[in-house]
């Protein structure tokens, strides 16, 4: 079989995975300064795990507050979840704006629960990046909250309910139908910038939306003349959404005097054979698509062929994928190692973990770097540049890879009065007051209940309270979709008023609070700055209740004011 | 492109310089080295842009001397913003 020498070589890799003791040899240098190197690939933006979250289901087992101990994901901070999109809205235009922006590959995780209303906002958010992005598949988007539909607490009655008039769950087929049409639209953009310059969508995308057509699974390549960004596309619909797979390789190679080209092959780690979810628990031979990853034969066996013409145009090759490979499945692991060790990949970047970090794994002197990206949602939200040179002297592959937290970012921009980081502390009085009733941020983690409504009934009325300030932080100038009954603010704020109350429905919550969302996306403000600016505040405030369970400064912090003593309670 | 500090001998990046432009710089290429003499109107380097686009690193007038030090860790997303990075320093002159 044809992978089978890949398979032996991945194997015994795999047995030196990584961990403590596994090390980079001397042979990489790991130097302070860049080294006088020539430039072989365009900057790229990365970043993953955005996590789009649908608030307005039905309750669902997942999202008790007792459960939530367990999976400290399973629930996150209200505000998190209502504003945490507008933090990679903020990355994507200071980074992949027109002006002075960069091509975006998200690696995975662009939705949560996996709902179409999920997509559709995902959707909205990407829309600020005007260069061409990709993205890789994770496992959340496709796969009921992540894991799958099988196994306790996760069914299809469960999916349905938590994604209930929220256009319903989207499978993974779908996730990947409605990708391709995004990809379609890039391409048929007439104005957004190149990545090179210009206007007109990337000529890759362009032959893209001419030339495909997902009814037919053929390969699609790029075999246009000018310099493109999307080379090739493959994909397979499956009606075991669970075996769907799309792969794509990107070329990033500068568009002046490279000696070599430079790619970027996506992989789609969220493909098994047989359907995962949480009944991998208990079940043996099962996955989660939450803890594992893997790939089909199907899928590996283009890669293979994609990195065989790269081998042939001596392309540095960049192997992404949403999984990092310490949890990537036996046999699909030992494939992808193989691979990088056939063709000479020096690198396979990640995501999934929240976290960041790099990762060594090897036998011997056969080591294989892996860089793993953090979330730009879960604290600290961050994201991360790659670019691949060369060095002159030695012409090794040189990799330049700078991450940014966000938290820090802004307070360096702010400290230098940059325009358009937002000062939050300087605002925290009067957008979230020291008399606040309740703690939004932090009130759901005192939860150990098993009611799955009393969890619910506890986020909606926080959300609704973040509704209410937000009204008066951006009062409303023209409101196209006024919630029900209401046609003022003070009309809005009232009806807030009256189902914060504990005796109305939990469902009247749902409602208002959907509509709310409509409202808020299609409303204008008196001040757009300030609202764009309380949307983020919000979201950093949370995401860092969120990681710390309270408010604690972060080791980096310069400063701290002390309170008056009077009011330290 | 830069702004030359001539009582601390220091060549910065000028970030209003990199704010107006449409593509992000990301490499710059420095083709003088420690211990080269340096006089105003010299070519310095190639400052390489996303878009593929390259323009030369000429040191600005009044800026003249040894080079001491070249920036090795430019971080090239910021060099719109404050605060300044600096390109190349140059040896203090003697008394």
């Amino acid at each position: 079989m044809r992978l089978s020498l890949g398979l032996w070589v991945g194997a015994l890799l795999a047995l030196g995975c990584g961990g403590p003791g596994v090390t980079l040899p001397l042979t990489y240098d790991l130097p302070a300064t860049e080294p006088q190197s020539n430039r072989l690939s365009l900057e790229v933006l990365l970043l993953a795990d955005n996590q789009t979250q649908y608030l307005y289901g039905k309750p669902i087992w997942l999202r008790k507050g007792l459960f939530d101990k367990v999976a400290v994901t399973g629930i996150r901070s209200p505000e998190l979840d209502l504003y945490g999109q507008d933090l990679l809205g903020w990355i994507l235009e200071r980074e992949a704006g027109v002006r002075r922006g960069a091509v975006t590959i998200h690696l995975g995780d662009a939705l949560n629960l996996s709902c179409t209303w999920e997509m559709d906002r995902f959707t909205r958010t990407m829309s600020a990046a005007k260069r061409p992005w990709f993205m890789a598949i994770g496992n959340h988007d496709g796969y009921f909250f992540g894991s799958g539909r099988t196994g306790p607490g996760s069914s299809q009655d469960e999916w349905d309910a938590g994604c209930e008039k929220g256009g319903g769950p989207i499978t993974k087929t779908q996730v990947i139908e409605r990708y391709f049409g995004l990809l379609v639209a890039q391409g048929r953009q007439p104005t957004a910038a190149t990545v090179r310059g210009g206007v007109g969508a990337d000529p890759g995308l362009a032959a893209f939306a001419r030339e495909a057509d997902i009814a037919r699974e053929t390969p699609w390549s790029y075999t246009g003349s000018a310099p493109a960004v999307l080379r090739r596309v493959q994909w397979h619909r499956d009606c075991k959404y669970w075996r769907s797979y799309l792969i794509q390789e990107l070329d990033i190679t500068d568009p002046v005097d490279a000696p070599r080209p430079v790619r970027v092959i996506l992989l789609d780690t969220s493909q098994f054979k047989d359907e995962p979810g949480l009944a991998a628990t208990v079940l043996p031979g099962m996955y989660d698509a939450g803890a594992s990853g893997f790939m089909l034969d199907n899928q590996l066996e283009v890669v293979r062929s994609w990195l065989e013409e790269d081998r042939k145009d001596n392309a540095v090759v960049i192997l992404m994928g949403h999984h990092p490979e310490n949890v990537i499945g036996g046999p699909a692991l030992a494939a992808l190692q193989g691979l990088r060790q056939e063709f000479g990949v020096e690198l396979y970047v990640s995501a999934h973990t929240h976290s960041s970090a790099y990762f060594v794994y090897g036998l011997g002197e056969s080591k294989q770097l892996e860089l793993n990206i953090g979330s730009v949602l879960d604290f600290p939200a961050q994201y991360r540049t790659l670019a691949v040179l060369q060095e002159e002297r030695s012409q090794r592959t040189v990799m330049r890879s700078v991450r940014r937290e966000l938290w820090q970012f802004w307070q360096d921009g702010v400290a230098y009065g940059v325009p358009g980081f937002p000062d939050c502390e300087a605002k925290k009085d009067a957008w979230y007051p020291p008399d606040t009733p309740h703690n939004n941020y932090a009130d759901y983690m005192k939860s150990n209940s098993l009611d799955s409504a009393g969890t619910e009934r506890m986020i909606f009325g926080a959300l609704l309270d973040s509704y209410a300030r937000l009204l008066k932080v951006a009062p409303t100038v023209t409101a196209p979709a006024w919630p029900p009954g209401t046609g003022t603010d003070a009309a809005v704020s009232a009806r807030i008023a009256t189902l914060e109350r504990p005796e109305a429905p939990l469902a009247s919550l749902q409602d208002f609070l959907l509509a709310l969302d409509s409202f808020e996306a299609s409303r204008t403000v008196e001040d757009e700055a300030a609202r764009r600016d309380y949307r983020v505040c919000q979201a950093m405030w949370a995401s860092t209740a969120d990681k710390h369970k309270a408010r604690i400064p972060e080791v980096d912090q310069w400063f701290v004011v002390f309170p008056t003593p009077a009011a330290k309670d | 492109m830069f702004s030359y500090d001539a009582p601390n001998f220091t060549l910065n990046f000028l970030t209003s310089y990199f704010a107006g432009e449409p593509e992000r710089a990301v490499y710059a290429k420095f083709r003088v080295s420690v211990d080269q003499m340096v006089a105003s109107g010299d070519f310095i380097g190639i400052m390489e842009f996303n878009g593929g686009r390259r323009v030369w690193m000429i040191a600005p007038p009044g800026c003249a001397g040894r080079v001491a030090a070249i920036n090795g860790k430019i971080d090239y997303g910021l060099l719109a913003d404050p605060p300044v990075q600096f390109a190349v320093r140059f040896a203090a002159k003697k008394p």
